[in-house]
């Protein structure tokens, strides 16, 4: 208890200098127009602006990229409820009570109601955060390079067992990944591999390209080719709204506490994200709730539900990452990148060696969910002319800043034709359901995955059984053989009853 | 889509294969893939059985779409894109590989600016004013924070004696 409320307060001295609070503003500010931005959510802002926090010190970084997290997932509401388009993928649920709310002339209800609800979700799970990362963290120091191995592996199935359609797919693109990261000289022998004889490919391809390629570019190309075309619904915005909303989140407050924790408890998990948690919150109080025939049709509670729990997955998938240095969502494998970039070794040394850092990023998590939501309340009207942005004007803009962060990695031609190239594959791949999350995740987690696996070969003698012996790592490994087992089985039981069905 | 999934699946399992050629059969970029004892895998032992499981699951992909592809036509009952998303992805797609080929002789400032304008006016078909406008701000800004304030040099061909008066 000691240590968290010291922790605390060297968070509060490193969050509330001028520089970094003005800072956080910023990223609120950036992390909200990414939101409202219909094809465009915070893990995009995340990836094409993450090359502006490279000269600032990590702990102003974090905040920036907390900001940008957190006003970004709320920001998405507002597109989701006007438009039902989602603004982000986070807020895809939003829209099936959002939008019919702002149809009935409720929509500044339901956009006080996401705002209200986010912050309830996003706070307490701060809280959860305090409590349950330093334990975590404490408990990981004991792991080795077997049990860190494992729980690489245990990531990647995470990925391809839960958030994946189809699950070879997702293990071509982990692979992929894990292959793109072995590209360039290998530390431990220092021979260039997979550079296929040309010398340029002897640096490794840096993750930023292919993020901001497939994230930025293949995005900008997938949303160009469908084309928005709807139709805004402006709600007329009163305090009375604000009011009623509290009142309304008050009545179901067991609903959006509840919703909390299921969001948080997924984000925790590698893999899975926000996205996910809140449809299965959406359900999860669909089904428990007394009247389910509302839902879908204008219920509120549908918005709590949906905003308070991706808000807590948000802050959840930052556990896993600080204290284990695997990430829980693909945007905090955004986030691990860049961590490392700063200079920084993810994983349960963090609390010790980074303390500034650490709880920097706790605190800050508490005040950018503030800042985001006062900016938000305070300014629906002016937030709801963004949503009018050509996006023929966003183009150009997020292409020049994709190919300016694929050029800034190391100032050469190269890593613009690489960012390109990535943004047409990115493409292709989305049309074709090769998701591109586990690549991120394998780009970022391959050098340690392979560098965990050779130092514990080292130290079990050459022998894989090094891996069976270490009771950790035998069930993460069984876990990930689990998961990866339980959807190929679904897919070659669903197989079977179809021929069956056929016959 | 079945042509394009065809064409997915072909493309990884090309490239798993190309990469089990680099890794062990092509005598100069060859490195040993063999486990040494005592030690574990050597170099090249990760990404060859990478690409192998690689290539297999491509293959577990590629081959039922082949033979559905033999058995039933490859007559398309979803089109991949449709025409007028082709246009519109061509429309970006064009001038976006112009920017990023005249890049070295432009550079990134005078291309973002032409590119800007290019795009905000012929595709987006916006006024004169907006294109103008967007494409000299935009550079002048990323010129003040990237060149000033980050001191990060961009790529600026051949006006960079003449931006290089402003620094």
């Amino acid at each position: 208890m000691l240590d968290i409320l010291s922790g605390l307060s060297l968070g509060i001295e490193v969050t509330f200098s001028t520089s970094n609070l003005l800072i956080g503003f910023l990223g609120v500010v950036l992390g909200m127009l990414f939101g409202l931005l219909p094809g465009l959510g915070p893990l995009n802002g995340v990836a094409i602006l993450l090359p502006i926090t490279f000269v600032l010190p990590p702990e102003s970084s974090m905040i920036f990229i907390a900001a940008i997290y957190y006003a970004g997932t709320a920001g998405g509401a507002i597109t989701s409820i006007t438009l039902n388009i989602p603004g982000t993928p986070m807020a895809a649920a939003t829209c099936m009570d959002g939008h019919p709310m702002a149809q009935k002339g409720k929509g500044a209800l339901a956009i006080f109601t996401a705002a209200n609800s986010s912050l309830i979700g996003g706070t307490l799970a701060c809280i959860g955060f305090v409590f349950l990362a330093p334990p975590l963290a404490k408990y990981a120091l004991m792991f080795g390079p077997p049990e860190f191995f494992a729980l690489m592996v245990a990531a990647f199935a995470c990925f391809g067992g839960l958030a994946g359609k189809s699950v070879t797919k997702t293990i071509i693109m982990t692979i992929f990944g894990l292959l793109l990261a072995c590209v360039g000289m290998d530390v431990m022998t220092g021979n260039a591999r997979l550079c296929f004889g040309y010398m340029g490919l002897f640096n490794g391809v840096t993750f930023l390209t292919a993020v901001v390629g497939m994230f930025g570019i293949g995005e900008v190309l997938t949303t160009i080719e469908k084309g928005i075309k709807a139709k805004i619904i402006h709600p007329k915005v009163t305090w009375k709204d604000y009011v009623e909303s509290l009142r309304l989140i008050y009545k179901h407050k067991i609903l959006v506490i509840s919703d909390t924790i299921l969001g948080f408890l997924v984000g925790v998990l590698p893999g899975a994200g926000a996205t996910p948690a809140s449809f299965m919150a959406y359900g999860f109080s669909k089904s428990m709730s007394k009247d389910p025939k509302e839902w879908g049709k204008g219920h509120a509670p549908g918005v709590m539900a949906t905003e308070s729990s991706n808000h807590a997955a948000s802050t959840g998938a930052f556990v896993p990452m600080v204290t284990l240095g695997i990430p829980g969502s693909p945007l905090a494998a955004i986030v691990l990148g860049g961590m490392l970039i700063w200079g920084l070794v993810p994983g349960p040394r963090l609390f010790i060696e980074q303390p500034r850092f650490v709880w920097g990023l706790i605190v800050a998590g508490f005040v950018v969910n503030i800042l985001a939501y006062i900016f938000e309340v305070s300014l629906v009207p002016l937030l709801m002319k963004v949503l009018k942005t050509p996006f023929t004007v966003l183009t150009p803009l997020i292409v020049i800043f994709c190919l300016i962060t694929g050029y800034v990695q190391n100032f050469g031609m190269m890593e613009v034709v690489q960012t390109l190239i990535f943004g047409v594959l990115g493409y292709f791949c989305k049309k074709t359901d090769y998701p591109v999350s586990p690549l991120i995740l394998a780009i970022v987690l391959g050098p340690m995955t392979e560098w965990t696996f050779r130092q514990s070969l080292l130290q079990g003698g050459g022998s894989p059984m090094i891996f069976v012996t270490h009771p950790i790592s035998f069930v993460l490994l069984l876990v990930s053989v689990v998961l990866y087992g339980i959807p190929i089985t679904r897919g070659i039981l669903d197989r079977r009853r179809e021929k069956r069905e056929a016959a | 889509m079945k042509k394009a999934e065809i064409f997915m699946a072909s493309f990884w399992a090309a490239l798993s294969a190309a990469i089990i050629l680099e890794v062990h059969y092509i005598p100069y970029t060859k490195q040993p893939i063999g486990w040494e004892k005592g030690l574990g895998p050597q170099a090249g032992w990760f990404p060859f059985w990478l690409a192998v499981i690689m290539l297999i699951c491509s293959l577990i992909v590629l081959i039922p779409k082949v033979i559905r592809a033999i058995k039933d036509g490859l007559a398309e009952e979803k089109a991949f894109i449709s025409v007028e998303g082709f246009q519109a992805i061509m429309r970006a797609l064009i001038p976006m590989i112009v920017y990023v080929v005249t890049l070295p002789w432009l550079g990134f400032y005078l291309g973002s600016t032409l590119y800007l304008i290019y795009y905000i006016r012929a595709v987006g078909k916006h006024s004169w004013t907006l294109s103008l406008l967007t494409g000299s701000i935009f550079s002048v800004s990323v010129f003040l924070i990237f060149e000033k304030a980050l001191k990060l040099t961009l790529a600026k061909g051949f006006i960079e004696p003449i931006l290089n008066q402003f620094l």
